[in-house]
């Protein structure tokens, strides 16, 4: 009996020993490699931003502020009621109801509040975020991407060619900081590829389901459709992009003083770069800056919202407001609507409060008007142009 | 099995506590964009009738809406949207506003109101709408006094409107002294009249016996100063506009006096005094009458203004050979010519803003009116014609009204004005022949 029992122990424990050791070794090979790439992926809380972000938006908060209108508004049928918000449905005297807006019972200077809520931020100290985004974006965005696919061309490191972007022709800048502006030339020179991915789908569910494609090739009707295209010119951009950010981490590592001018030259080049081949807008800091892992945004992508916004931006040149640059970050939601809500000032400079003030309004509406009249983004880079900050810069179009 | 569950859970949390600093990384950076041009154009608003409370208000709300209507659009900056596009009818000034309606018609802002008329009193009030963002731009107003002064309130309303819009003060309750002109040119009558800024209202300050010139209005609105030649000289003259009664203002026998303009603060006077051949600047204390000397130059000084706070005055002179701009010290003394383009320069304003300065120029047989700033920088010309002359200033330093005449014996001269931007030129509708608008400040 002993003897077995011992035995029987023994067997049971060398059993579970070797369970635990022998799985724990050889599941300890197999998952990592794959768990992990998909815990950081999918566990992220960008899923729940993204699912928030798909979830109706929660309609405009101010409106219900200011007034009981605001609220009824949403009722669209019912005619007769809702006119006075007051407690009481008397039949009494209507016009004597007046609202409590109303003031002043003799005449007097109207001069008017400008609603000073919304203004937040000042605008002095909003630049430095605005100045530094280029850099720690590059930064941000390079990690993941270098590390995927810019491998194979790692070495060239011109970081000091960056200070020599400053040279005074624009196009000469660009040359010379070969690393940094040239992503961006690239870039445009693939637009009408990304263009042509753009105009096919007119159904965009289908596209978005050929984003998916490329991994798991589900999908199978309609093989015609050309989306597949845009992973070619996608990956260029990519290498650019990651070349443009290889100087910014070389220098990091040498002397850090070095990295504001490189930044503001590289700003300065890549704007002058962007502006001299697109007139109306241009996406700062180089496309697809996001590390998400779909395809980044070009600049064929982002014509369609940029001009969108242009026509719904009205400039008063004569204005002080027309003297204000406003920096304005929205969400949309995967329908390319904005979500109101998410509609906030980053930063102004110029002009006073006031004229900064109405800058804002003037691109919050254009935003909203646009969104209205639509952006005709590609849905299968969701990802890319959910978060947009918009530099509102009417700089070119002030009296002269 | 049971074993390998907590082990694998354990991993996995691991591996997640292992992931964690990363996971900031791969949140989402913004799609930076730029975009450095817009749309110059009218912002569309919509402007439902307001409604009439009772009868009696019927006719003064349509009127009062119209006024509205036509100071609005008549800046250039805002559109009216017809009636006809209207999809919402707003027949209840505390109805809900149906956003969407005034979305679909492309509305910016929404503008109700209402009026009531009780006991010769009437009572306009209104609210204005941000369409597009779904609320109300600022609170109701609301506005009192006897029925004649419709207008008035109808501009008050139209101010606040466009100063909630553009974050500017209003012009519209405003008034204009300028100089009526009536008559063959070799006979000119010439009057004071003042009229409000949009014409209406035109009621004149002197019969017409003597000869007037360049009245400027009080910053108060109170008074205006001008130049008579009742002496049978040119002098200046100050006129209350309460009483209409009117006092010389130098007593310097042998002397002329003209182009005078008051300080900001009300309290003196600069203007041009010639003795001898000779003309300088001179400034007046208007209560003790004490004078002072602010120029001291062989050539003609004249057409002083002073800059909103009364630091600086800006003047022409011909001390360089021809008409030129110069700006020194309200005290005198260190003048600085900041206009060098070709043609002469004269009769310099400083804006209300501070930030430009107004004048006529005159180039190859041609006037144009322009801008520039105070150092002479950023010259444009908003104008151009045969005869342009005399700018002055809306009080929010917006628009320039300025005379304008055309060729021709038998031509009359016309009072203009143009937006800031040079845009919306336009002739202000007057009562004969006007010219030497001065715009008046925003009434109380």
């Amino acid at each position: 009996m002993r003897t077995g029992t011992i035995i029987s122990g023994i067997g049971h424990v060398g059993l579970i020993l070797w369970l635990l050791f022998g799985g724990y070794l050889t599941a300890h090979n197999d998952a990592p490699p794959i768990q992990v790439s998909d815990v950081s992926l999918i566990t992220n809380k960008q899923f729940a931003q993204l699912t928030a972000a798909a979830a109706p938006p929660p309609a405009r908060p101010q409106t219900k502020v200011k007034s009981p209108e605001a609220a009824k508004e949403t009722k669209p049928a019912k005619a007769p009621k809702p006119d006075t918000p007051a407690v009481s449905p008397k039949p009494a005297p209507k016009p004597k109801q007046e609202p409590k807006p109303d003031k002043l019972p003799q005449i007097t200077s109207a001069e008017p509040r400008v609603q000073p809520p919304k203004f937040l931020k000042a605008p002095t100290p909003e630049k430095p975020p605005a100045a530094a985004t280029l850099s720690p974006d590059v930064h941000t965005s390079a990690p993941p991407k270098a590390s995927q696919r810019v491998a194979p061309t790692p070495a060239p490191a011109p970081a000091p060619d960056a200070a020599v972007a400053p040279v005074p022709t624009p196009e000469a800048a660009p040359e010379k900081t070969a690393t940094q502006a040239k992503p961006q030339k690239p870039k445009q020179a693939q637009a009408p590829k990304e263009a042509s991915t753009q105009i096919v789908p007119e159904a965009s569910k289908q596209a978005k389901a050929l984003t998916g494609q490329s991994t798991a090739p589900k999908v199978s009707p309609r093989p015609e459709l050309r989306p597949e295209t845009p992973a070619a010119p996608a990956q260029p951009p990519k290498e650019k992009v990651a070349k443009a950010e290889k100087p910014a981490k070389p220098e990091k590592a040498k002397p850090q003083k070095a990295k504001p001018d490189t930044s503001s030259a590289v700003d300065a080049a890549l704007a002058a770069a962007m502006s001299a081949t697109n007139g109306a807008g241009v996406t700062e800091g180089g496309q697809g800056k996001s590390t998400h892992l779909g395809p980044p945004v070009s600049a064929a992508d982002t014509e369609g919202l940029l001009s969108t916004l242009k026509s719904t931006w009205i400039i008063d040149p004569g204005s002080p407001s027309a003297d204000v640059t406003v920096t304005v970050d929205f969400q949309l939601s995967p329908d390319g609507k904005v979500i109101p809500s998410t509609i906030k000032l980053v930063s102004a400079e110029g002009g006073n409060q006031t004229a900064q003030q109405i800058a804002y309004r003037k691109a919050r509406t254009a935003i909203l008007h646009g969104s209205d009249l639509g952006f005709n983004l590609p849905p299968a880079k969701y990802q890319e142009w959910r978060d947009i900050q918009m530099v509102f810069d009417p700089k070119g179009m002030r009296l002269q | 099995m049971m074993f390998k569950r907590p082990l694998a859970l354990i991993l996995a949390l691991a591996l997640a506590g292992l992931a964690l600093p990363g996971a900031p990384a791969a949140q989402a950076a913004p799609l930076k964009l730029r975009l450095t041009q817009g749309v110059i154009e009218p912002l569309p608003y919509a402007l439902p009738a307001f409604i009439a409370d009772g009868a009696a208000a019927t006719q003064v709300a349509q009127q009062i809406t119209g006024v509205i209507a036509d100071d609005l659009t008549g800046t250039g900056l805002f559109r009216q949207i017809p009636s006809s596009a209207f999809i919402s009818k707003v027949t209840n000034f505390d109805a809900p506003v149906r956003y969407a309606d005034w979305k679909a018609i492309n509305a910016q802002a929404l503008i109700t109101g209402a009026v009531s008329v009780q006991g010769g009193k009437v009572v306009v009030k209104f609210r204005l709408f941000d369409v597009f963002n779904g609320a109300p731009l600022g609170e109701g107003l609301q506005f009192a006094g006897p029925v004649d002064t419709w207008r008035r309130m109808a501009h008050k309303v139209a101010d606040a409107v466009y100063s909630r819009i553009t974050g500017e003060s209003g012009y519209f309750d405003s008034r204009v002294v300028y100089v009526a002109e009536s008559g063959p040119k070799t006979n000119r009558v010439r009057r004071l009249a003042i009229m409000d800024y949009d014409g209406a209202n035109t009621s004149y300050l002197t019969d017409g016996r003597s000869i007037v010139l360049a009245p400027r209005f009080s910053p108060d609105g109170q008074r205006v100063i001008f130049v008579s030649y009742q002496s049978g000289f040119p002098h200046v003259y100050m006129m209350d506009l309460a009483t209409l009664q009117e006092r010389r203002l130098d007593n310097q026998p042998g002397t002329m006096t003209f182009a005078p303009r008051f300080s900001p603060d009300g309290r003196s006077a600069v203007y041009s005094l010639e003795r001898d051949g000779n003309t300088d600047l001179y400034s007046i204390n208007l209560s003790s009458g004490q004078t002072q000397r602010l120029t001291q130059a062989p050539s003609i000084e004249t057409a002083p203004d002073y800059s909103p706070d009364g630091s600086r005055i800006v003047f022409e002179s011909d001390r360089s050979g021809q008409q030129q701009i110069y700006v020194m010290s309200a005290g005198g003394g260190g003048a600085t010519r900041i206009s060098f383009g070709p043609g002469k320069y004269a009769t310099p304003v400083w804006s209300p803003r501070g930030d430009l300065i107004a004048f006529t120029k005159q180039d190859q047989g041609r006037f144009y009116i322009g801008v520039m700033k105070p150092d002479g920088s950023d010259e444009r010309l908003l104008t151009a014609s045969f005869l342009d002359e005399g700018p002055t200033w809306a009080p929010n330093g917006r628009v320039i009204m300025f005379t304008r005449e055309a060729p021709g014996s038998d031509s009359m001269p016309q009072i203009y004005s143009v937006d800031v931007s040079g845009r919306n030129l336009k002739p202000v509708p007057t009562q004969g022949g006007a010219s030497d608008p001065s715009w008046g400040p925003l009434r109380k």
